[in-house]
């Protein structure tokens, strides 16, 4: 079993896992909108396919994003911006001019965080702490890559094992409860970790026992 | 031929000049109604104005996807009248565009520009196509273009920068993304992610350009300014390895263990830069070490497990595998299953040390849990050795212990399913489904065990509740959209099985529509990634969709469209009732099938039935609802050869190349194209496949059957076939077959099929009597229940009621769970 | 580092994991329930629960709430099954799932929580006076399917 981060061509096996294990699906250039603009968030678990040799098969991932400031600065010359939505559709924001107060400060506020869009282990795989290691692994690649201050992600109210993972083992406090945010209608917890650089160092590698001089062959 | 004055024919009143300038506006806006009405005024007053003309055809096809071809048609009437236009041409490359036919927009874009070379919306829009369809010449011609005019943009200098990096101009790419910096009054602050991942992809470039001592002193200097901390690791611990500087390596890869010490290759690299990737006792020392660092990983405990032997192998293995079972991890043997493979001395001790501790525990235990995943893990192990009988004694003991535990359900069922009672497994399954409804993984092995079955409605009605459904609540659609290619494959299998050729035809190129969505999906990122700037991840994107049609998903499918489609043209030209043996098989007796295909041409007249309903009613949204059009193919062995030609040229490595030259051969001799099957022969058998032999039968058989071949190619052809075997026409194709297929070739499943393949198309009157005595080999092999019952389907096929009485009470001794091989 | 996860966890009992409390009871019950009683336990919340132990579900109870007539509010929760699978007896997952009603009880200001009980299930009604309950009276006939038919401790505890 190996854990790393995501390439490109994981991302049929990340699909394929997500679609087989998880009621929430994306479309495929979803995958490639995660990859394609924050390529150092996204890991996966593999062991070696039985089927076809030399392959590798995808036995979990963690599909992460960081979220988009509300406005962009203006660039060299350009005259608008465009926000990428799920489903890859474009939409015209309005210059900074022509805000109001409140979304302003919203701007101003806004500090770099990061997202959790899906995570999955294959059952066969469970109890062996993966989904806690890509979720550091991820985490810290927020901290790293792209200054994340926070770390976000909605679980199900009924998914015990992800709040323990989330809530218990990596310390997340639950922020508040979105009513039917599911397409189910299942609730949701929507749960916030603020991300510590020197905590995620230890945690890491922090399976870490004993440093390497203290162990005797 | 560019004229600057307007012709006449073009020249428009003040009035409709106005007109014509509103109705691109509408359009530009997407407000089609309003355009095409103003479009149609114009051309009341001027029923030939070619520009106004194509902006109708192009307004009408984007208003209804069902106008297209009008559109199109009203397009090329306007490019009839006036030919040079450049707005006309511009229109047809957007045209061509929207339908994503990216090879006909960049030929019209290419001319609009021709018209019109100083059009700058023009130049990008067609250096958009020149990167979809891999043009780098033509791509770096028109991104300098682009940087000429507008350098104060920086992605113009990215987009360049890839073009030439791309055509191989290492040197120029490095120097455009230098031009740039220079350019930079002050330096970029480091938080700007695009700058650094700017940097970092300059560092690839110059790696790529072989100078690897380059590479590593660029990143040194680049080290502390940029944000991917791991890449900067990675490659730096890379470069030294290349550049022979171990010691520094072996500190980088130290260092890239304790940042993820659950990944493999850090720890094979690092066995790289000590140099003792041969030296099985240091190895076995340095991976003890490390074990004790990091006791929670998985990675240098199974990296061990791989190279010791013996004792030390025991040792380990016991370790590993007893803190799985303490610990209740239900993947313990699927963690040590691929030791198996090469090593049966390693099965054998795994088996020794499990069934020692179970002893123990049966004696005295202090934890149910840890008993009952031993108990599940030799559940496991006797069936991967197919000892199915004790598999099942074990699961059965296992959910005697603990019946709610949905994994031993699972397992018992995969029991039966690699023993070869799909129907069993399936029961298993949707019990194993029944304890934890909410879990879509169980619903999912459900669904293929049902499929493997072959029971298509039940696998329907369960896969759909957990897909968006339709008004009679089946997700088969939804499971369209969402590109749910498993679900695709096995229903595509199942109906094939079944006897359902259309339908399962259907399925397979709803893959191929599925894998075209990937590769359309590629064409935003051309532009958006220049601006972005995530350059090496876009990178691998292209390199990925080069590749696209070698993957397993589009290779599975494409086999088996193609296999069906030669069956058709093969059916056609022997006048067969039954075409070949299906190449996956559902455990069914003979009975079962009958009533399955008498269940499926009731269907058959149902869906026609229905068909015509649709058809009247005008409510087409299927055009081809249950695969009948597909099967009507005029042309069967083009159908195949386009589906299939993409595996050859996209494959992943060369051998998969020669391997799809296999399938590719089956269809070039069929077609007479026997030169080009020979030329796939002589590379396999370069790389020593094993199929050459199957194929060089088919070859002569065809050509030597085909009347309309020409004499100069028959000689080529004998030429070439006795210059790979010497004896290739000695004696009939019939004797050469069976002497190149002695006894002692079927150690295996897959020499038997190929030989019955090759011998069907050979003839000759001993050729039923020649393929069931060979069939008859599989009986007793060591294989999969799959192909068992492959092989009993050949000899119900081609032997008499004896023949197949015999093949079950043969294969039945080892295979007695078979449903299928009962007596 | 990490929250240490309890090796005994509760979980209620819903349509998707009603098949786990059916396949308890057939394990562990002399006798079955019906299809009805299932559906029920989905209508009754905290008074349905499943007990895991190490994730694997191993225990379940549920029960009703008894309201004399001429009462309005219950005065009683009545265990209709309590059952752990075998091995995973001597655990404290039975004392965990009566800790369970015990708290449902004292919510809902009812002081009294009752069973009945197999005769001849020697270590069930020890394990009930263990937890304090108290035999009351013989049932003759109460369990009318079992063959031969079955007679009944019906026990109590009073908080």
């Amino acid at each position: 079993m190996n854990i790393r981060q995501a390439q490109f061509a994981d991302l049929p096996g990340i699909q394929n896992c997500n679609l087989s294990n998880l009621p929430e699906n994306y479309p495929f250039k979803y995958y490639f909108f995660h990859m394609l603009n924050w390529p150092q968030l996204s890991y996966v678990a593999t062991v070696p396919d039985d089927k076809d040799l030399g392959q590798e098969k995808i036995v979990g991932y963690v599909l992460s994003k960081m979220t988009e400031p509300p406005v962009k600065q203006q660039d060299q010359g350009d005259h608008t911006t465009k926000k990428r939505s799920k489903g890859g559709k474009k939409k015209k924001v309005a210059a900074k001019d022509f805000l109001s107060e409140e979304e302003q400060q919203k701007i101003e506020d806004w500090i770099p965080n990061g997202h959790v869009t899906s995570l999955s282990v294959l059952r066969s795989y469970r109890r062996m702490g993966i989904a806690g290691n890509l979720m550091k692994q991820s985490m810290r690649a927020m901290i790293e890559c792209y200054g994340g201050k926070y770390v976000s992600l909605h679980v199900r109210e009924s998914n015990r094992a992800a709040l323990h993972l989330y809530r218990d083992s990596l310390r997340f406090d639950v922020q508040e409860i979105e009513k039917s945010y599911y397409s189910d209608g299942e609730n949701a917890y929507s749960m916030i970790l603020y991300l510590e650089p020197q905590r995620m160092e230890i945690d890491c590698g922090g399976n870490l026992l004993m440093e390497e001089e203290e162990v005797l062959l | 031929m560019f004229n600057t004055s307007i012709p006449k024919n073009r020249h428009l009143s003040s009035k409709d000049a106005e007109n014509f300038r509103e109705l691109l506006k509408f359009y530009e806006n997407k407000e089609y109604k309003k355009a095409l009405k103003i479009a149609n005024v114009i051309l009341k007053s001027r029923p030939t104005h070619g520009e106004t003309l194509a902006l109708k055809g192009l307004v009408i096809s984007s208003m209804d996807k069902k106008q297209v071809d009008e559109g199109y048609a009203l397009i090329k009437q306007g490019m009839v009248n006036d030919e040079f236009s450049y707005v006309i041409w511009h229109v047809c490359s957007i045209f061509h565009r929207n339908a994503k036919n990216y090879e006909e927009a960049e030929k019209s874009y290419a001319k609009a520009l021709q018209l019109d070379p100083e059009n700058m919306n023009v130049v990008r829009d067609l250096s958009l196509m020149q990167m979809q369809n891999r043009r780098f010449d033509g791509l770096v011609a028109s991104r300098s273009k682009l940087l000429t005019k507008q350098p104060g943009f920086r992605q113009n200098w990215t987009a360049l920068a890839i073009a030439q990096h791309l055509r191989g101009d290492f040197a120029a790419a490095e120097n455009t993304l230098n031009m740039f910096e220079e350019a930079l009054k002050e330096p970029l602050p480091k938080e700007d992610n695009e700058n650094s991942e700017l940097m970092l992809y300059k560092n690839q470039i110059i790696y790529d350009s072989g100078d690897v001592q380059r590479a590593l002193e660029h990143l040194d200097f680049i080290a502390d300014k940029v944000l991917d901390t791991l890449w900067v690791y990675e490659a730096r611990a890379k470069y030294l390895l290349e550049l022979g500087k171990l010691k520094d390596a072996e500190k980088v890869y130290r260092i890239l263990i304790k940042r993820n010490p659950e990944f493999c290759d850090y720890y094979y690299q690092l066995e790289r830069a000590l140099q003792i990737e041969d030296n099985n006792n240091l190895k076995a020392i340095m991976y003890r070490r490390l074990s004790k660092m990091y006791p929670k990983s998985d990675a240098p405990r199974s990296i061990a497990l791989k190279f010791l032997t013996g004792d030390a192998f025991a040792k380990v293995v016991s370790e590993y595998l007893k803190s799985f079972f303490v610990r209740g991890v239900p993947s313990a043997f699927v963690n040590v299953k691929g030791l198996f493979k090469a090593d049966s001395e390693k099965a054998a001790i795994i088996e020794r040390v499990v069934l020692e501790y179970y002893a123990e525990l049966k004696k005295e235990s202090d934890s149910p849990i840890t008993l009952l995943w031993v108990i599940y893990f030799l559940a496991q192990f006797n069936s991967h050795v197919q000892k199915f009988d004790a598999a099942l004694e074990y699961i059965n003991k296992a959910i005697e212990h603990t019946p709610t535990l949905v994994e031993l359900y699972m397992t018992k069922a995969r029991i039966y399913k690699r023993a070869g009672d799909y129907a069993q497994a399936a029961a298993v399954m949707q019990e194993a489904r029944a304890l934890d409804l909410q879990d879509r993984f169980v619903n999912t092995k459900a669904v293929k065990y049902l499929l493997r079955a072959g029971d298509i409605d039940t696998a329907v009605e369960v896969v759909s509740l957990f897909t968006k459904n339709d008004n009679e609540g089946k997700g088969v659609a939804d499971l369209h959209d969402m590109q749910g290619l498993w679900f695709l494959k096995e229903q595509a299998d199942a109906y094939n099985n079944a006897g359902n050729k259309g339908m399962a035809l259907k399925r397979f190129h709803a893959i191929e529509e599925v894998f075209k969505e990937f590769h359309d999906d590629q064409f935003d990122f051309h532009f958006y990634c220049t601006r972005k700037g995530t350059i090496r991840a876009y990178l691998d994107m292209v390199h990925w969709e080069d590749k696209l049609h070698g993957l397993k998903h589009y290779k599975r499918a494409a086999r088996g469209a193609v296999e069906i489609y030669l069956s058709l043209y093969d059916q056609e030209k022997n006048g067969q009732a039954n075409g070949g043996v299906s190449s996956v098989d559902d455990g069914l007796t003979p009975e079962e099938r009958k009533k399955l295909v008498r269940k499926a041409k009731k269907e058959k007249s149902k869906e026609l039935k229905k068909e015509m309903e649709q058809l009247e009613s005008k409510e087409i949204v299927d055009e081809d609802p249950f695969g009948h059009k597909l099967l009507a193919a005029k042309d069967p062995l083009e159908q195949a050869l386009k589906l299939w030609k993409p595996v050859q040229t996209e494959a992943l490595s060369a051998a998969d190349a020669v391997d799809a030259g296999k399938l590719a051969c089956e269809i070039f001799a069929r077609q007479g194209k026997y030169l080009l099957a020979m030329q796939a022969i002589n590379k396999a058998s370069a790389a020593g496949l094993d199929w050459v032999y199957e194929e060089v039968a088919k070859v002569r058989a065809f050509s030597e059957a085909d009347e309309a071949i020409a004499p100069t190619i028959k000689i080529v052809l004998t030429r070439s076939l006795t210059n790979l075997i010497a004896d290739a026409f000695e004696g009939t194709v019939v004797e050469w077959l069976n002497r190149h297929f002695g006894d002692d070739t079927f150690d295996t499943a897959e020499p038997v099929f190929n030989y019955v393949s090759a011998r069907q198309v050979c003839g000759g009157e001993e050729k039923a009597r020649d393929i069931v005595k060979v069939s008859f080999k599989l009986a007793r092999l060591n294989c999969t229940a799959n192909e068992v019952i492959r092989g009993l389907r050949i000899v119900e096929q081609w032997g008499c009621a004896e023949d197949v009485a015999e093949y079950k009470k043969l294969a039945s001794e080892k295979w007695s769970l078979a449903t299928a091989l009962q007596v | 580092m990490s929250g240490k996860r309890a090796r005994i966890q509760l979980d209620n009992v819903n349509a998707n994991n009603l098949g786990v409390l059916r396949t308890i009871n057939n394990a562990v019950l002399p006798l079955p329930y019906a299809e009805s009683w299932y559906e029920e336990s989905l209508t009754i919340g905290e008074l349905a629960k499943l007990a895991y132990f190490d994730e694997i579900p191993v225990g379940a109870a549920r029960c009703a709430l008894k309201t004399p007539t001429s009462r309005t509010m219950p005065t009683s929760i009545y265990i209709m099954t309590l059952a752990v699978l075998d091995p995973y007896r001597g655990f404290g997952i039975g004392k965990r799932l009566l800790k369970h009603i015990i708290e449902q009880a004292q919510g809902m200001y009812v002081h009294e929580i009752s069973v009945h009980v197999w005769d001849k299930n020697e270590t069930a009604i020890q394990w009930y006076e263990a937890q304090g309950f108290e035999k009351l009276n013989l049932v003759n006939g109460y369990y009318q399917r079992m063959v031969p038919v079955g007679n009944a401790f019906f026990m109590k505890l009073s908080m």
